[in-house]
């Protein structure tokens, strides 16, 4: 009786430590992330940035939770419509993981005179596991493209 | 003597004046440089030897190297008034080109496949304003590459803060 229940312990344990160490899924992290964008909840996507968040596009680099949130996401977020990934690469471990790739976007207009727009980029979304064991979006790279009055 | 050499030079100088209209069919292919620096020596050679008495070959070439140098010149300045006409008359050819925009500078080429060329291009909705790519102001001149899209103009142009703040058109997306 007592091997049984050192090895049902033993298994337990070897379990729970496995189930701890394993690799993020990644993707179901963007596809939060994403619908988070869709569905234009600004707190739930800013809830997903880690404190030291850095945020890189163009010519602008931003670092921290509060000047990526204000900058990129509260600026952004009104003017976009229908985000969607295509994902060229990706990768998780137990620490990192990241997915990259490229993104189409509908632009909405600034003012009633302004057709709408198609954009489109790349993009890599780096996460890491903080220690409280929540992924958070460590890095963000975005690539845009002119954006094309949307036939 | 003296009348014989007169009577020579006299010749040789009728020989030029009528060789000239032949030497005119022989030099339309030439550069107005090449055509001005031959002129030149020829007529500058005769000049000289009919001006040097003493010496009319010293005369002959000191007059053809100068008269070279003369006819060059003319012939440079001949060819620059040629570029300046074509380049004007190919910048009025440009401005006849239906414009979009109007004050607004033509975008950087962005690769893209075309099956572009075959596309009409479109004119956007009016009420705003679009910048129209490079590749399509060249109307009749299908490229490897070709826009047929037409793009927003960036609400940030001039603000260097803003992510693509510098570019004219709207790049700035998600």
């Amino acid at each position: 009786m007592k091997p049984f229940l050192y090895m049902s312990l033993l298994t337990a344990l070897a379990t729970a430590c496995s189930t701890t160490s394993e690799p993020v899924n990644v993707q179901e992290l963007n596809q939060q992330f994403i619908t988070a964008w869709n569905t234009k909840s600004a707190d739930k996507i800013t809830s997903f940035l880690a404190d030291d968040v850095q945020f890189v596009q163009g010519s602008s680099h931003w670092t921290g939770k509060s000047e990526v949130a204000s900058k990129w996401v509260q600026a952004t977020l009104p003017t976009l419509n229908d985000l969607k990934t295509s994902v060229v690469s990706s990768g998780a471990d137990t620490k990192t993981a990241y997915e990259a790739g490229t993104f189409s976007v509908d632009v909405l207009p600034t003012s009633t005179s302004e057709p709408h727009g198609v954009g489109e980029g790349n993009f890599i979304l780096l996460w890491k596991k903080g220690e409280d064991n929540s992924w958070k979006l460590s890095y963000a790279q975005l690539e845009d493209l002119p954006v094309r009055v949307k036939q | 003597m003296k009348t014989t050499r007169n009577s020579s030079i006299l010749i040789l100088l009728v020989l030029i004046l009528a060789g000239h209209s032949m030497q005119a069919q022989i030099l339309k292919s030439w550069s107005p440089q090449a055509k001005g620096t031959a002129i030149g020596a020829g007529t500058g050679a005769a000049a000289g030897a009919v001006i040097n008495k003493r010496n009319r070959v010293v005369g002959g070439v000191i007059g053809g190297v100068i008269g070279a140098g003369a006819g060059y010149a003319v012939g440079k300045h001949i060819d620059n008034k040629r570029k300046k006409a074509a380049w004007e008359a190919a910048a009025r050819q440009s401005a006849g080109q239906p414009v979009l925009a109007a004050g607004q500078s033509q975008t950087p080429s962005i690769t893209k496949h075309a099956s572009a060329v075959a596309h009409s291009a479109k004119a956007p909705a009016p009420g705003f304003s679009a910048v129209r790519p490079a590749s399509q102001a060249a109307a009749s001149k299908p490229a490897s590459y070709e826009l047929n899209e037409y793009y927003l103009t960036n609400p940030f142009y001039g603000d260097a803060t803003a992510p693509y703040g510098m570019t004219e058109y709207r790049q700035k997306s998600w």
